[in-house]
């Protein structure tokens, strides 16, 4: 075979900043070019100039010429070729210099292989010499440029060997003159970017092949598509660099694809520039954003270029375009690699510094080879590991947790916790919906932790009950991780540290939240050392930015949202603070300083409220809501329990096992000047605490008033002593080594003595008596099978409940099912009236009461036992009640009175129940009917799209005049809640975007990161 | 560092202080307290009957009727009618006298409605005449099973249904006919239930006398019939019987054991002696008492129920009389105007102090002491008497004597102060 004729043609473009070392290493090739052409696009640099003291012959082109139309001049400048000689064109980049053995490697890779006609160089970076930028190229499905590398790859060889692939760089690429000339160049519709893709894809399409040759190397500097130069082609919409890049990727896909693969491919763009779009947007680089989208539309309104496009390449196709399927990576591998590097970018951010110092270090000098072969293999290793500190603890953990889950592992409820939901969907409609079906109904806002716990239950592939169990089952697990990452940072111990978020985990506090079913104290005890590490320089707020005080303040959204009593807090510490600035600033409201600092401080306190909304509405109105933990009202144990610490209440540990929180809150108090600070701010958020826990409120759906639990109180102080602790027994044994026998050594003593005797007490307990606690794993249900089947019948449930004092009668009206997870925090009270017959019902005085309970559509009382023999007999003898059945269960009577959810009423007065079906019922002429729901402004009634008059029943219930028979279709409007999600999102998304580290644009990445 | 241990103590100590303070506020539960209404056996064709009243002024009604209102009894002696009598008796149990004039008698305790009765005595035989009456006095439809025992063992549930505020009579023979020996147990599943078992018998036209039967709430394993009379000054004593059932699945020994002041003894041939179970037993007591009357106590390894039949003779007519087991006496006050009741206390130290108060109201206090047995006769012109004070395993009733028969009352405490919490709204209900 003859030697292969090359010629190179160099494309310059305002590349004087690459351009010396580029022409240095063409002409120190080992394998010169034959001839070489200098292409020149009107460059405004010194481009020119070095050129021509390189003495490469020049010509000049327009400033907005193409990159493949600059390469079709030159060849057209060229001598024409010589039918049946082996002429190749050696395309340069005017950023990318050559190995000098590039064009040697190349020409001989190529020598026995004819059905080559395109090779390539592996490009490595121009900064970065040992960065893997290329090893041939292809194009995915959603236009990504695909190299099937990772980011930021370093180049060990791994890649090396020659092989075929869809495409190279045009950087460097040799290509067989005779086909490109056949083939018509470079798509003259891709003026930039993605051309070296399409001609690739041509070549194959014509039964050619690419290859990439590893050996021949080429560094690239990337400048146009890294933004380092400015984009002057005449056809580049905007001169965007992206926007071209992404409308070319388009181009190349849809020219070049089957028609049968179009309308998904179609799809799979636009979906994929939306969700970029969208990315961009949440990184702040809008202009990014409008280029993925814009990048679509400039494409899809010229079809005339696509049509055209695939015409000529189906007049140039020798074998199907499906050949190169191949080289197109798979939808599985583009996912594979999108989460491998969303995983690598969350990793790098997690842990910046690989814990390399973690692990034991050697130095290579240090080794001695032989030792390392005639050692025997050590086992050391896993001693060390078991013998650490941390994992002792968590050891001990999980072996006292084996004991005291023992009744937990299914579908849990009990105490503050309600019943799991089936699913994750029951979450997401029970957030957005407007009316809710809880005992009479309820179009009180779902509450916001509600969708924390259906983003958590995708863990357990939307199953809340299973995410449910798992959460309370890894809860004291997660509290020690994040407890012993946050009292790390306070000492060098790992021994104290360990004991630390063993005692943090095992805290009175912990083990209350756990067994009482506290979901938001026990989220508030694992994320609250992550949050007081966000703390310091609060008072300087000024130096915090803006992002950061957005990201604490959506964490602490978070938080406050599972433990509304974290509002108090929040309000008072800004206020305080505010105070604090304001005298600093001499009382001068206008100080920038001072308005800066009240800035700040703003978004910290304003934002969590504005997402809170409109909960955070009902607190104004009702402030004792604060004090009323989400879930079912569980109540705590009074004042003077919680001054130990401990909240009190079912599930908590008994007083008689003192928790040395208190204890230690006090001796640090006396400690070093840093201790005493945490424990200053513990003891009176301690003190705090126990105040409201001498308070007396009602919660959620009871009418009870009972003991406030100030989980959230006593969860602050317990981390706030531990903190203190650690930092005073950071040093603890050298100062007493060096003093006399004196208070501190009492102290000291009696605090690792008490914190000894609970570690005992609180470890037995909870595997033995703390096992039984209120949280439990219940298979059974409420309400009979027969009740739980009939569709909108209420039944008013009555059954004996333990409160935190004695055991009591109460009831409330179940509509088939148990209360689910969010429901309580809706609920609303029954009306006096239902609380009158009720108590009728006892008392022996409702006569009435079945004509009221059919009135509010209630269908069935239901006694659960264990009964009272005199309840049943004055329910027997009221009249009004028939016996349904009587079981092990309970008793159930059925009213006596028709009723269903809507009744209508004849102007004589006379009662028809209505059957309703998809929320419509077909009235018998004209009356009222009364839906025996809540009154809500909310609901609505249209009988022939006219919407009917609303009036209250005298029973509070909402009640619609009909003038004619026909169908009336019942909806609650959801507008209001629809209004308020919008605008919940509006800021959530707000506060995200602000929070989240603003993305840069390719000019503003550092030379290093692009190449 | 000592201002500071200063503070830190202030601090602790006004916490503490203020949420005690404020702790003080006591639990809001309400609770409804009532002494449900006591019920009095309806008459039969031909019978009459003296309710005994504290006051004219207790609230009746009368079941059967359209109205549910109480009104005022206006006397002190109010008689029964054809329809069972409701007393708003608060604390006050009455005791009632049940007569076919010149045949026979009975005293019966009116009490409020119990989930449980069992009735050991009657007959099915052909001299049965007895009843048993079921009294619904609420406003809901009743469903009453009977469970009746015979000699031959148990029979097959039957269930009764009876409307709202009525009553319903069962002739006896139609329940297990030809049946000599009968133990009823009467469990309503719903409603305001009542039962009354009156056993009255004839041959032809002749009456063989005829008492109520007073009922027991659930059996055991150790009863006392404190009062059983012995009809003296005759050659020969008139007999007795013991009934005994023991309704489970296996059968058990019992000992019995006799207490009178003529000393205590277990009477040979029925002490000791093994009960089948599920049947209803009658054992020959074949005693001669000459103080009159004694209290028996019987003890089983299973629980069981019992009664004892006394042939009477009253004016030269034939007459029996049941007497069933008292549980362990209360403090309470039981009306018996007109009665002139005879009290017998039974236990091994009896210590009972009570408080009689007469037609004009004058109150006097007495006191009884005494092992295995005391009595004491109470006057005509007492209205009512209050035990407020007894001994522990102390049991009572009361033997009453007229022209027309002998009758029985076990001293029970008609109607006990009910305490319910009133219900709160509690979403808590709802969950498992």
């Amino acid at each position: 075979m003859s030697t292969p004729r090359v010629t190179a043609l160099l494309v310059v473009h305002d590349g004087a900043a690459w351009l010396p070392e580029v022409v240095a290493s063409i002409t120190s090739q080992s394998r010169g070019a034959d001839q070489i052409l200098a292409i020149d696009t009107g460059s405004l640099d010194s481009s020119a100039k070095l050129l021509k003291g390189a003495r490469i012959p020049t010509v000049t082109l327009d400033r907005a010429t193409s990159f493949g139309a600059a390469i079709q001049y030159g060849i057209s400048q060229l001598p024409p070729a010589i039918s049946g000689s082996d002429e190749w064109l050696w395309i340069l980049h005017d950023d990318c210099a050559l190995d000098p053995r590039a064009l040697e490697e190349l020409t001989s890779a190529i020598a026995d292989r004819p059905n080559i006609v395109m090779a390539g160089p592996k490009l490595l970076g121009w900064h970065d010499r040992t960065h893997l930028l290329e090893v041939g190229i292809s194009i995915a499905t959603n236009g990504s440029r695909w190299t099937g590398l990772e980011a930021n790859e370093y180049d060990q060889g791994q890649h090396d060997e020659n092989r075929e692939v869809l495409s190279v760089s045009t950087a460097g690429a040799l290509i067989r003159r005779d086909v490109f000339e056949e083939l018509g160049g470079f798509d003259s519709n891709l003026e930039l970017f993605r051309d070296d893709v399409d001609f690739g894809w041509r070549v194959h399409a014509a039964g050619h092949s690419v290859l990439v040759v590893t050996s021949a190397i080429g560094f690239h500097a990337q400048a146009a598509s890294s933004e380092r130069r400015g984009i002057d082609i005449a056809g580049a919409p905007l001169h965007r660099p992206l926007l071209l890049d992404r409308r070319n990727a388009a181009y190349v896909l849809l020219a070049n694809s089957s028609w049968w693969k179009l309308p998904l491919l179609i799809l799979q763009l636009l979906g994929g520039s939306f969700v970029r779009s969208i990315g961009y947007l949440f990184a702040k680089l809008p202009g990014y954003a409008s280029d993925e989208i814009l990048a679509i539309a400039t494409l899809l309104i010229h079809p005339g270029e696509l049509l055209n496009a695939r015409k000529i390449r189906k007049s140039q196709r020798l074998v199907t375009s499906g050949i190169v399927a191949k080289f197109i990576p798979s939808r599985w591998t583009q996912i594979r690699g999108g989460v491998n590097n969303i995983l690598e970018d969350f990793r790098t951010r997690i842990f910046p510094e690989e814990n390399i110092e973690a692990l034991p270090s050697f130095s290579e000098l240090d080794i001695n080879e032989d030792e390392e072969i005639l050692a025997p293999s050590s086992t050391n290793s896993w001693r060390i590991f078991f013998t650490r500190p941390l994992v002792i603890a968590s050891t001990f953990l999980l072996v006292v947790t084996f004991g005291w889950t023992r009744h937990r592992w299914g579908s849990i409820s009990g105490g503050a916790l309600a019943v799991s939901p089936s699913g994750t969907s029951d979450i997401w409609k029970f957030f957005v919906e407007s009316w809710h079906e809880v005992g009479m109904g309820s179009n009180i806002a779902a509450p916001a932790w509600i969708l924390f716990v259906g983003i958590g239950s995708l863990i357990t592939f939307g199953n809340v009950s299973a995410f449910i169990s798992l959460f309370f089952i890894a809860a004291p697990f997660l509290a020690l991780w994040s407890s012993q990452r946050y009292v790390s940072k306070h000492t060098s111990s790992p021994i104290l540290t360990a004991a630390a978020a063993l005692l943090y985990a095992m805290s009175p506090i912990s083990i209350s939240a756990i067994n009482g079913g506290h979901l938001g104290v026990a989220v508030l005890i694992i994320l609250l050392p992550i949050l007081l590490s966000t703390f310091g320089q609060w008072r300087e707020i000024e130096n915090r930015s803006i992002r950061n005080l957005y990201a604490i303040s959506l964490f602490f959204w978070v938080v406050e949202t599972f433990n509304p009593a974290l509002l108090i807090l929040l309000i008072a510490g800004s206020l305080y603070f505010i105070a604090v600035d304001y005298i600093a600033a001499a009382r001068n409201y206008r100080d920038p300083l001072f308005l800066r600092r009240l800035a700040r401080r703003a978004i910290v306190l304003f934002t969590p409220i504005i997402l809170a909304l409109p909960t955070s509405l009902t607190f104004i109105v009702h402030p004792s809501r604060l004090l009323v933990e989400i879930g079912i009202m569980q109540a705590g144990g009074g004042g003077n329990i919680a001054l130990l610490a401990n909240p009190g209440g079912a599930g908590s540990l008994p007083w008689w096992s003192i928790s040395p929180i208190t204890l230690l809150l006090i001796v640090t108090y006396f400690s070093t000047a840093r201790a005493r600070t945490y424990a200053t701010y513990g003891i009176g958020i301690l003190l705090t605490g126990a105040l409201l826990a001498a308070l007396q409120v009602s919660g959620n759906g009871t009418s009870n008033r009972d003991y406030v639990y100030s989980g959230a109180f006593i969860s602050i102080a317990t981390v706030l002593a531990v903190t203190a602790s650690v930092i005073m027994f950071d040093d603890v044994r050298s100062r007493l080594e060096s003093s006399h026998f004196n208070y501190q050594h009492i102290a000291v003593a009696s605090v690792i003595l008490i914190s000894a005797f609970y570690s005992v007490t609180s470890s037995v307990w909870v595997f033995s008596a703390g096992a039984a606690s209120p949280v439990q794993r219940h298979s059974d249900s409420v309400l009979p099978a027969f009740l739980a089947v009939e569709e909108d019948a209420k039944t008013l449930v009555i059954r004996g409940v333990e409160d935190s004092q004695h055991g009591a009668l109460a009831y409330y009206i179940a509509r088939g099912g148990e209360i689910t997870l969010g429901q309580p925090d809706v609920a609303i009270e029954n009306t006096p009236l239902i609380t009158k017959a009720v108590e009728g019902l006892i008392d022996n005085t409702g006569v009435g009461s079945s004509k009221i309970f059919a009135a509010y559509g209630i269908k069935y009382i239901f006694v659960k036992s264990p009964t009272q023999q005199e309840l049943i007999q004055t329910i027997d003898g009221l009249g009004g009640f028939n016996r349904a059945s009587s079981t092990d269960a309970g008793i159930v009577w059925k009213v006596n009175q028709p009723t269903g959810r809507a009744i209508y009423s004849d102007f004589s007065g006379k009662s028809t129940v209505l059957p309703i079906a998809l929320g419509a019922v077909t009235s018998p002429g004209p009356g009222t009917i009364t839906l025996t729901e809540s009154y809500s402004r909310g609901w609505q009634a249209l009988a022939d799209g006219v919407r009917l008059e609303r009036s209250k029943s005298e029973y509070g219930l909402p009640e619609f005049k009909v003038f004619k028979s026909g169908e009336v279709v019942f909806l609650h409007d959801g507008t209001s809640r629809r209004a308020w999600l919008s605008l919940f999102l509006i800021a959530l998304v707000t506060s995200i975007v602000m929070a989240l580290p603003a993305g840069r644009t390719r000019r503003e990445l550092s030379d290093s990161e692009v190449s | 560092m000592k201002i500071r241990a200063l503070q830190l103590l202030v601090a602790f100590v006004a916490v503490a202080l203020f949420t005690n303070v404020i702790s003080i506020t006591t639990k809001s539960n309400r609770y409804s307290e009532s002494y449900p209404a006591v019920v009095c056996p309806p008459n039969q064709v031909g019978q009459s009957s003296l309710i005994s009243l504290t006051s004219p002024s207790m609230q009746i009604r009368k079941t059967g009727t359209s109205t549910m209102a109480f009104k005022d009894a206006r006397s002190r002696g109010y008689a029964g009618s054809s329809q069972a009598t409701v007393i708003d008796a608060q604390s006050v149990t009455p005791l009632m006298w049940q007569a076919r004039t010149g045949e026979w008698a009975g005293g019966a305790t009116c009490l409020a409605p119990v989930t449980s009765q069992w009735f050991v005595g009657a007959t099915a035989d052909v001299t049965s005449k007895g009843t048993l009456t079921l009294v619904n006095s609420g406003l809901g439809k009743a469903l009453i099973a009977v469970t009746v025992f015979t000699e031959n063992g148990a029979q097959a549930d039957q269930l009764f249904a009876v409307k709202a505020n009525s009553f319903t009579s069962i002739q006896l023979a139609t329940l297990a006919p030809g049946s000599h020996s009968l133990a009823i147990h009467v469990l309503p599943q719903t409603g305001r239930v009542n039962a009354f078992l009156t056993d009255e018998r004839g041959r032809g036209l002749q009456a063989l006398g005829g008492d109520t039967v007073n009922s027991q709430e659930n059996p055991a394993k150790n009863l006392v019939i404190p009062a059983i009379p012995q009809q003296t000054g005759k050659k020969s004593s008139l007999p007795h019987t013991l009934r005994i059932l023991i309704p489970g699945d296996v059968g058990a020994q019992i000992n019995v054991e006799i207490r009178s002041t003529d000393g205590t003894f277990s009477p040979s041939g029925i002490d000791g002696m093994m009960i089948p179970a599920g049947k209803v037993i009658d054992l020959p007591l074949d005693v001669i008492m000459e103080s009159g009357k004694f209290a028996l106590r019987i003890s089983s390894e299973r629980p069981f129920v019992a009664s004892v039949f006394t042939k009477t003779n009253s004016l030269g007519k034939s007459d029996f009389l049941w007497s069933t087991p008292a549980p362990q006496l209360e403090k309470g006050t039981f009306a018996v105007t007109g009665l002139a009741p005879l009290l017998i206390f039974s236990g091994d130290k009896i210590e009972v102090n009570i408080d009689l108060t007469s037609i004009q109201g004058k109150k006097r206090s007495i006191s009884l002491r005494g092992s295995d047995i005391a009595t004491y006769q109470l006057s005509d012109r007492i209205r009512s008497f209050t035990i407020t004070k007894r001994s522990d395993q102390t049991y009572g009733a009361a033997l009453i004597t007229s022209k027309s028969g002998f009758g029985y009352a076990p001293l029970v405490i008609g109607s006990t102060l009910t305490r319910t919490s009133i219900p709160r709204s509690n979403i808590r209900v709802l969950i498992p």
